[in-house]
């Protein structure tokens, strides 16, 4: 109890201090209009995309405040938000993904940018699903930044050399690199190291299983059918064999941990969206070369993506010309390509020379191709691009569930995942 | 000499005003701030939990909506599970270790200042530190466990951090190390406050050791037994930092407590009702685990002062 007002106080102190700086620095008097974004991109090569794209609005005369909040991956700074809302200290722009984004608009906050959207013709240069997700009652309110791929497997090449096993090319193959991996002494997967990095693997695991219609109705659409069928049971018991494969001592390391232990030649392999890439550089090893970079294999192929956007706010401290200038610039091509190639996604803009990236985002591009190609382009559950954060906490809850009981059924986990999912989304919407 | 009279005879009333009111007006600041920020919000969690608010705080009355679907959530009644089991064991184990370390301590030893404060130590540490270093301690493949098997006997096996059913346990541990300390200063302080003629009298009259200490000294501690026991069941039902550094809440959510749901519903979920029902249930568990305590405390008191 006493924790959540102190929570709250130093929220709002921190909000008032936020405007009080805000308030300074709108005297400084840009020449076209101030814009401040509140964010969560405050690690290394985040932050250093944050400045280029400061100067490039700089350049045009706009003034950007970058109000980076750190932690929690991003929680910290929606608790910003929604105290800056309430204390009408409102960001010209938020860093907001998903169906997030939808909630906001429907709250009646946002601010449309269907002028910009026109200028640049939005409806052909982003791929469907996403443009798609940036609307609200059929208005632009966001802009997205970038495209990462979730159902990735990084490999370490020599690792499978010593073990003697071949590069996996279905369901069945992987396992059998995975149990020969196993007898080489080697931990076959890093992973499982808490609820968001098994939801990402099982993330993964659906799709390859269950195809794309089958994700979408089952984590877009919450259909209980396909939350509790066959496919669903399928996909967990392949979590289950994952589960197998990976170091049970290795619960509470994190993510970028168990990539380290893969560029080492610890582990094998590790299931992880393209951010594991900057990992891979750091650690010296070249993302596509030593660690090679493929979809986690299966009957099915595509592209699950994370678009990370910002939502544009109405009433906000911000100048309504900064903010149309933010959302044009975010989407330029030059922007694209050097935000893109430091934070290890690809372009969202289509059209973008892909010159000068890594061999596996090369790859995600050639993939992400074909997914639109084939309607295989699925938005990640697992990263919030899916579903609302409190029907999204209820299916982490299930298989968090379902990975630490290891007498748990995969048919009592589905059923359980149709109907929890089911609440949390009936109580969403009260 | 009529005009310093005069302002003589208004000056008295102004000071005496002053005598009387200035305790007063000092303690409005304070009284003010405590009535918003403390009681205030408590208020506002209550009705917040009685609403439907979801992402931001609305006035929507749902009744007890939040109260029904929170007792249905398997996690809720995990957190809860876990708060008992840290609650009861984190307060019985830090009495337990804090009065026996404080007995030995007050047995006139040598270098008493030194183990003091290699005692008190811990406490000054953080959470959050604290979670991370039995973290690693407590790993199994890279602390504790692993410690030992270098040392040969390989089928030691200390696996509770990464067991879901023994993780709460490995909280335990790393609480108690914390906090344990603290409460041996609490217990040294009231046995030196003990007056020492009571024992000798005792001791005179034949009593054994244990029979001093079971009959005299433990009873006459009961006022540090009862500050130590709000202390330490505060602290545990408002613990969050070191289930969080320590566990983060896992394997899984095997380690929430309370506390960590109230967060995650609250600002992470997007489901604030939620989360407000839940700090109304723990504020209230707070309630009725000290009412009773208080209320046979000052009960006591004022006895002891009608005799």
């Amino acid at each position: 109890m006493r924790q959540t007002q102190w929570a709250v106080r130093g929220v709002q102190l921190g909000a008032a201090v936020v405007a009080l700086s805000i308030g300074a620095a709108a005297h400084a008097a840009p020449e076209k209009g101030t814009i401040s974004v509140l964010n969560w991109w405050t690690s290394g090569s985040e932050a250093k995309s944050m400045h280029v794209l400061q100067n490039m609005l700089a350049e045009d005369g706009y003034k950007m405040i970058n109000n980076a909040v750190s932690g929690g991956g991003g929680s910290n700074a929606r608790t910003v938000l929604k105290s800056r809302i309430q204390s009408n200290n409102i960001p010209g722009a938020a860093q907001i993904k998903g169906p997030e984004i939808q909630q906001w608009c429907k709250a009646g906050l946002a601010m449309s940018i269907d002028k910009v959207a026109a200028d640049q013709n939005w409806a052909e240069i982003l791929p469907g699903p996403v443009a798609q997700g940036m609307q609200c009652d059929g208005h632009f309110v966001a802009v997205p930044f970038n495209l990462h791929r979730i159902n990735w497997v990084w490999i370490n090449k020599s690792a499978m050399k010593k073990a003697g096993a071949a590069m996996p090319t279905d369901w069945n193959s992987f396992v059998a690199a995975l149990e020969k991996l196993k007898a080489a002494g080697i931990t076959p997967i890093a992973g499982g190291g808490d609820t968001w990095q098994v939801a990402t693997e099982f993330d993964a695991v659906a799709l390859a299983t269950g195809g794309a219609d089958f994700y979408r109705k089952a984590f877009v659409a919450l259909d209980e059918d396909a939350l509790s069928g066959p496919k669903m049971v399928k996909s967990l018991e392949r979590l289950r064999t994952l589960q197998r494969y990976e170091d049970p001592n290795g619960q509470g390391l994190s993510w970028n941990h168990d990539t380290g232990l893969v560029v080492k030649g610890e582990a094998g392999m590790q299931i992880m969206g393209d951010w594991a890439k900057g990992e891979i550089t750091n650690a010296g090893a070249t993302p596509g070369d030593e660690i090679a970079c493929m979809a986690l294999p299966g009957e099915h192929s595509g592209f699950i993506y994370n678009a990370d956007s910002f939502e544009m706010f109405k009433n906000s401290n911000s100048d309504k010309a900064a903010q149309y200038a933010f959302a044009r610039t975010a989407l330029s091509p030059a922007f694209q390509r050097k935000f893109n190639m430091a934070k290890g996604s690809i372009p969202v803009r289509q059209g973008v020379s892909l010159e000068g990236f890594d061999a596996c985002a090369q790859k995600a591009q050639t993939a992400f191709e074909a997914a639109v190609d084939n309607n295989a382009l699925v938005p990640s559950f697992s990263q919030d691009m899916a579903e609302n954060g409190a029907v999204k906490g209820a299916l982490f809850d299930v298989i968090a569930r379902f990975y630490n009981d290891k007498d748990m059924s995969a048919e009592d986990a589905a059923a359980q995942m149709a109907s929890q999912a089911q609440q949390a989304q009936m109580m969403s919407q009260l | 000499m009529a005009a310093s009279s005069s302002s003589g005879d208004s000056a008295m009333p102004v000071r005496r005003w002053l005598d009387r009111w200035l305790p007063k007006l000092s303690l409005v600041p304070s009284g003010v701030a405590l009535l918003v920020f403390v009681y205030g919000f408590i208020g506002w969690t209550i009705w917040l939990s009685l609403t439907t608010s979801s992402l931001l705080p609305n006035n929507t009355f749902a009744g007890l909506r939040q109260y029904e679907v929170l007792f249905k959530l398997d996690i809720w009644w995990v957190s809860v599970l876990n708060l008992a089991i840290f609650g009861v064991l984190y307060v019985a184990l830090c009495l337990a270790i804090g009065l026996f370390l404080a007995i030995l301590l007050d047995q006139k030893i040598r270098a008493e200042g030194w183990l003091r404060t290699i005692y008190l130590y811990p406490l000054a540490l953080s959470l959050v530190v604290t979670g991370v270093v039995w973290k690693w301690l407590l790993n199994p493949s890279l602390g504790l466990e692993q410690f030992v098997h270098s040392l040969g006997w390989t089928g030691f096996s200390f696996d509770w951090l990464i067991n879901p059913d023994m993780a709460i346990y490995a909280v335990v541990i790393a609480a108690v190390w914390q906090a344990s300390g603290f409460v041996t200063a609490l217990f040294l302080a009231g046995l030196r406050g003990i007056d020492s003629s009571i024992i000798k009298a005792a001791q005179i009259d034949g009593a054994s050791l244990p029979r001093v200490y079971l009959s005299i000294i433990i009873p006459s501690l009961r006022p540090v037994f009862f500050s130590a026991i709000i202390l330490l069941v505060s602290l545990a039902i408002k613990s969050f930092d070191l289930v969080i550094a320590l566990t983060g809440g896992g394997p899984g959510y095997s380690t929430w407590v309370p506390a960590i749901f109230m967060y995650d519903f609250g600002f992470n979920r997007g489901q604030i009702g939620l989360g407000a029902a839940a700090a109304t249930l723990m504020m209230a568990a707070v309630a009725l685990a000290m009412l009773p305590m208080l209320i046979a405390e000052l009960k006591g008191r004022r006895d002891g002062h009608k005799n």
